[in-house]
């Protein structure tokens, strides 16, 4: 106990000599000792700083800045979409000063923003956030990185750090998709088509689609022009936009029964780096023609007639045919077709179907049908078609083989009433002629005759209707007609004529009146009398070209004379 | 380089103008529209009621004293006919002894007669000194006297003068030629004894010239007429024949030489009644009113027809009277020996008037005559068996009778109409007042929309892109309201849409498509941008028709309403192409078939009305409305009910009789 005591006395003594001092002898008779505790003192305090000195340095000197830089990228890019780098950097020890960076872009990209960035200082803790925005366009499943090198300073030092971003492309935003028929015959023109989408937010330039074709394709044409060979090109694809191009072309020369391949390539930058979107082919079988079909029958009709079509299909190969199938199927047939019938096929619905068991090579078959038109079809521009294919089994290998599709269209010919009546009243009573009625001999009477052109589906152009008048007729000079010039009367050859350029269906009523004068004689009694003789009409049908002619017989009065 | 006008011969020419102003100024002009009607109607006073119906003629001679017992009378039979004649009824050489009673001093005849009742040596009288008269209860006065200058100088100063607005002339009873035939013994110069035959002539001739020619010189302006048969047409406008064809005058074909003879001698304007008396008090013997009227016809008098000689004073009014045939095309002649009037003998007799004929048999047999262009009688309701409306291609003329045909209508005139289409004409309230016709000139398109303006002798027709305007029948001006790449039709009216003195203006519609209302010059100058009455995205087009519906005078409306498709709301736009007025529904609203409008005063009561049927697709049944959707009248059907091809319909005077008609258009007898 003493010595802790004793210990603790000194130590005071030593550490605090003021304060032991001060509650002991408050220096008194000991000046000397102050003298001594403050240069004590003094040296501790020097001893102090300079250890506070030398820890001042070390912790300045041996302990390094620190500032955390990261680099970030979407999970899912891609190509041709737009694409933000994100850096996040964190000062977690020391301010430093002169933070700078950059960012090497890969290949593709196409920025938008600044990639470089410079700040005068970066407080200790300070945080923040660099973006870096562009375009990128790339190959979808290739890998690319950004690099992104900062540095700063420190106390005369500068440190540098380099942090690379890697990322994948996982898809592209230019799509293509080929779409082709499975199987065509050699040297049948088909029609094969590219649908295109540019499903980014932004608009794509120098964009193409390259095609890769079998070399037995013989391209006859597109939609678009095809440049060099094999690239439709779009100088500038807006954003969003879609599209089709179609492509017709035959195989010739394709030996044998087997497949080919047609490739199509969505890229970008085609003219100059060009950048693979994405690739895609499809294959096609092309098969040796062994089996022909054809249609015949008439391709203009009258409304409510009966038609047949004749189909006639051969074995054009050198093996025999089984199975041999033909198939029609009748489009637009609502209220245009009535009924149809086959003596040799089966119908179901609008589709005909035959089946022949066997076709030797060289042996051919025909079949037949019959459509009834509705007679009481009254439609503008009425038409209807029928397309037919037929398929076999080739014997020997088994494999199945068709017929070219064809398609055969039947156009209705406008209905037509053209009607020759006198009248000598309306039938609403009013009087268009004057004197008796029934006429009488040696006596004048006036009759109106009509031209009514009723019932007209199609529009009908060069329209003419002519008659001549008997001797005892005299054309009155007075006429009326609904479209047109007037009506013309050449004296010498007693003719009258109306011609008219075009007439449109489903207009008003269509015609033309004229009057004449009649003065019977007394030979005449008790007998009716020609008023017109014979009349022709003649009407380009507009729809159909086809000449519509009506010939009436002649106008007689209704009642004998007087 | 101009010449400085003097002043002296300014002055030459105003007074020359001051001099001509009165004659000029008041000339009277005969009606140029046939049959010329008059009515002598000498009743003692005139009643309202009496001057409305007198308003019908063309001439009426009424007593003088009608401007003292009825001074509304005149101004009203002025005022219900511009164009009325008016001539004032006094004796010339007699005096009813009832004047002597009226001792009123503004009374006209007390002011003429009162010389007589101090100069009792104007009188007439024998050797014995007997009063001489003619006609029962008067008194003869003797012309030869100072009598015919008092009287000129009376009729002139305290009738024709005094009130020159209300008379346009004279009419003096009674000029004989002669007096001997009155009695042998007249005292003419009134020396107590009977001057020979010849000399009491001379002197009665001379003394009646003295009249006519003092009036003459007094009223340049005015007309005279008498009943007199040759002597004094050197003063004279005409003459009245009475109780024609009278044996006096030669029965028919005499009465019808002097009536030649009066056309050719007398003073311009040559005014002449041809009167004839039914001797009854009922008004019913037409074959002798037709007699009269077709007579009349022969040349440009005047027809009068009435009870007799005693009763100057019906108020007969006959369906012949208002039929209008237009201006004589050519004298008239008989249809047997082409033989002119002038030689009048008796036969059957035509003349040619521009819209129509008369035909007059004055033999003793029936008559058949043929037509062969075929003519429409009138549609009448008092002799309905002659006037039955029909066309005929022959007639057959009883012994002294006559008939007046109508020509067949072939145009509707001043109104759009759809060139080709079967015309209806009918009154406001859907009686048939013509034939059905075919509307339509061969000069154009069937099926385009025509409005010909006969004042202007121009021709407007729309077809499905342009509008094309002929004056003269040469082509002036064609554009394209709509573009060049417009088919779907073009509507049209014409009218002075700036009001009656200004120029005409086409307003178009369209048939099909945006409902565009534009207004063009017939230059095809657009004079305003147009308007899109109803929504500017309905694609059926609109109708126009331009017309003074809100009656207020200061320029026109355009009426429209939605075409094909549309429904039946009728909107009424300035002639700004502005709302005026937001319109009505002419017919159920469901309705949707587009109607067609016409503006004009189809019931004749001074007003432009509106016109509605609806489009293809509805029944055709016909509305009247005034501007503020007010029905009219209960509406008709044009058509059949089930005629829904569609029809038009239009205003116009088409026959030219002064009244508005009535007109359906339709294609649909080409269905039938």
């Amino acid at each position: 106990m003493r010595l802790f005591h004793h210990v603790t006395k000194k130590t005071g003594h030593i550490l605090f000599p003021y304060v032991w001092h001060y509650y002991t002898d408050t220096y008194s008779g000991r000046f000397h000792h102050l003298i001594v505790d403050s240069v004590l003192s003094l040296i501790i305090l020097s001893l102090i700083a300079i250890n506070v000195a030398i820890a001042g340095a070390l912790f300045l000197l041996s302990i390094p800045p620190q500032v955390t830089v990261t680099g970030s990228v979407p999970t899912v890019i891609i190509s041709g979409e737009p694409l933000l780098l994100t850096i996040q950097y964190d000062n977690q020890r020391k301010t430093v000063a002169n933070f700078t960076g950059e960012v090497i872009t890969p290949p593709g990209f196409n920025a938008t923003t600044p990639t470089n960035w410079q700040q005068p200082q970066l407080h200790q803790g300070e945080q923040g956030t660099i973006e870096v925005g562009g375009r990128f366009i790339g190959q979808p499943n290739a890998h690319y990185r950004f690099i992104i090198l900062y540095g700063f300073d420190y106390y005369g030092q500068h440190y540098s750090t380099i942090i690379p971003v890697d990322f994948v492309v996982a898809m592209s935003s230019f799509e293509v998709v080929p779409e082709v028929t499975g199987t065509i015959l050699n040297n049948e023109e088909f029609q094969w088509a590219i649908h295109y989408s540019n499903s980014s937010a932004l608009p794509r330039q120098r964009a193409c689609i390259t095609v890769t074709l079998p070399g037995a394709f013989v391209l006859t044409q597109s939609s678009q022009p095809l440049r060099d060979g094999q690239r439709f090109a779009f100088d500038d694809l807006p954003a969003r936009a879609t599209g089709t191009i179609t492509v017709a072309g035959s195989f010739h020369n394709a030996i044998g029964e087997g497949k080919q391949v047609i490739g199509v390539t969505a890229m970008d930058d085609c003219t100059t780096t060009p950048i693979t979107q994405l690739a895609v082919s499809t294959p096609i079988e092309v098969l040796t023609p062994r089996l022909q079909l054809q249609a015949s029958g008439p391709t203009v009709v009258n409304v409510g007639a009966a038609v047949t079509y004749y189909q006639t299909y051969t074995n054009s190969g050198d093996a025999v045919l089984e199975n041999v199938v033909v198939t029609t199927q009748l489009a637009d047939t609502a209220e245009r077709i009535q009924r149809i019938s086959s003596a040799d096929g089966s119908v179901a619905g609008t589709t005909i179907s035959w089946v022949n068991p066997q076709l030797a090579p060289g042996e051919h078959r025909q079949v037949s049908f019959t459509v009834y038109t509705n007679p009481a079809l009254r439609e503008k521009n009425a038409e209807y078609s029928f397309s037919s294919r037929a398929t076999a089994t080739i014997a020997d290998v088994g494999v199945v083989t068709y017929a070219p599709s064809i398609r055969y269209a039947t156009k209705f010919n406008s209905t037509l009433n053209f009607v020759g009546v006198e009248r000598y009243t309306a039938t609403s009573g009013e009087q268009l002629g004057y004197g008796p009625y029934p006429l009488e001999a040696d006596t004048i009477t006036a009759l109106r005759v009509f031209w009514e052109m009723r019932d007209f589906t199609n529009d009908l152009s060069n329209v003419t209707i002519q008659t001549t008048l008997p001797s005892q007729v005299e054309w009155t000079g007075l006429s009326a007609v609904t479209a047109g010039g007037a009506m013309t009367y050449d004296s010498a050859s007693r003719t009258v004529t109306w011609h008219t350029s075009t007439v449109p269906s489903f207009s008003h009523a269509q015609g033309g009146s004229f009057e004449v004068r009649l003065r019977p004689n007394t030979l005449q009694v008790g007998k009716t009398i020609n008023v017109t003789n014979e009349t022709v009409f003649s009407a380009r049908d507009s729809f159909t070209g086809v000449v519509l002619q009506r010939t009436l017989g002649a106008l007689r009065t209704d009642q004998p004379i007087q | 380089m101009l010449t400085p006008v003097p002043n002296w011969w300014l002055f030459g020419w105003f007074a020359i103008g001051i001099w001509l102003w009165p004659s000029l100024s008041q000339a009277v002009t005969l009606p140029d529209n046939y049959p010329r009607v008059g009515n002598i109607y000498l009743a003692s006073s005139i009643t309202n009621d009496e001057a409305r119906q007198l308003a019908q003629w063309d001439v009426v001679v009424i007593g003088l004293e009608t401007q003292y017992t009825n001074p509304e009378a005149i101004p009203l039979l002025r005022a219900l006919n511009p164009d009325i004649i008016i001539l004032g009824y006094i004796p010339s050489e007699e005096v009813s002894l009832d004047n002597f009673r009226i001792n009123d001093p503004d009374h006209p005849l007390y002011k003429i007669y009162r010389p007589l009742r101090n100069h009792d040596d104007w009188f007439l009288k024998n050797t014995s000194g007997d009063y001489l008269n003619f006609w029962p209860g008067t008194r003869m006065i003797n012309v030869s006297t100072r009598w015919s200058t008092a009287l000129a100088k009376s009729v002139s100063r305290h009738v024709l003068k005094k009130h020159s607005q209300w008379w346009d002339g004279v009419y003096y009873d009674n000029c004989f030629n002669d007096i001997s035939w009155l009695d042998g013994s007249i005292d003419i110069d009134g020396s107590g004894t009977a001057a020979s035959s010849s000399t009491a002539d001379q002197r009665w001739r001379v003394g009646m010239g003295t009249l006519l020619k003092q009036t003459a010189k007094r009223n340049p302006t005015k007309v005279i007429v008498c009943n007199s048969s040759g002597d004094y047409y050197t003063y004279i406008n005409g003459r009245m024949f009475e109780d024609f064809p009278s044996a006096n005058e030669g029965q028919w074909s005499g009465s019808m030489q002097r009536y030649a003879d009066v056309m050719q001698r007398a003073q311009q304007p040559r005014l002449v009644i041809v009167n004839t008396i039914a001797n009854t008090t009922t008004s019913t013997n037409y074959r002798l009113m037709r007699y009269n009227l077709a007579s009349a016809l022969l040349h440009d008098g005047f027809a009068s027809y009435d009870q007799s000689s005693f009763a100057h004073h019906s108020l007969w009014w006959y369906d012949e009277y208002g039929a209008a045939l237009g201006a004589p095309l050519a004298s008239g002649y008989n249809i047997q020996t082409n033989a002119s009037l002038v030689k009048a003998s008796r036969g059957v007799w035509r003349r040619n008037f521009q819209r129509g004929l008369v035909l007059v048999n004055s033999t003793d047999q029936n008559q058949r005559v043929v037509l062969e262009d075929g003519f429409e009688k009138i549609t009448g309701t008092q002799d309905t068996v002659i006037n039955n409306g029909k066309l005929v291609g022959s007639v057959t003329l009883p012994a002294n009778d006559g008939i007046i045909l109508l020509g067949r209508i072939a145009q509707v005139v001043n109104a759009p109409y759809i060139n080709g289409t079967f015309a209806k004409v009918f009154s406001a309230n859907g009686k048939t007042q013509r034939n059905s016709f075919f509307t339509y000139n061969g000069t154009f398109p069937g099926s385009s929309t025509v409005v010909q303006l006969d004042d202007i002798n121009t021709s407007v027709v729309a077809d499905d892109t342009y509008v094309t305007v002929y004056t003269n029948g040469r082509q002036t001006s064609r554009f394209a309201p709509y573009g060049e790449q417009f088919t779907g039709g073009v509507n049209i009216d014409v009218d002075r849409l700036n009001g009656k003195r200004k120029a005409y203006r086409i307003v178009t519609g369209t048939k099909t498509y945006g409902p565009h209302v534009r207004i063009f010059s017939l230059r095809g100058q657009a004079t305003n941008p147009g308007c899109f009455p109803y929504a500017s995205d309905f694609r059926g087009g609109v109708n126009v028709a331009v017309g003074d519906v809100d009656r207020n005078n200061r320029g026109q409306e355009i009426v429209v309403a939605a075409a094909k498709g549309g429904g039946p709301h009728i909107r009424i736009l300035d002639r700004n192409c502005r709302l005026l007025h937001p319109g009505f529904f002419a017919y159920d609203a469901s309705l949707h078939s587009g109607v067609v409008v016409a503006v004009g005063d189809v019931d004749n009561d001074g007003h432009d009305d509106i016109v509605t049927i609806p489009g293809a697709g509805a029944t055709p049944y016909v509305r009247i409305f005034n501007y503020k959707g007010q029905a009219l009248q209960p509406g008709f059907y044009a058509f059949s009910q089930s005629d829904r091809s569609g029809a038009q319909v239009a205003v116009s005077d088409i026959d030219g009789d002064g009244l508005n008609e009535l007109i359906a258009m339709s294609f649909g007898i080409f269905n039938q």
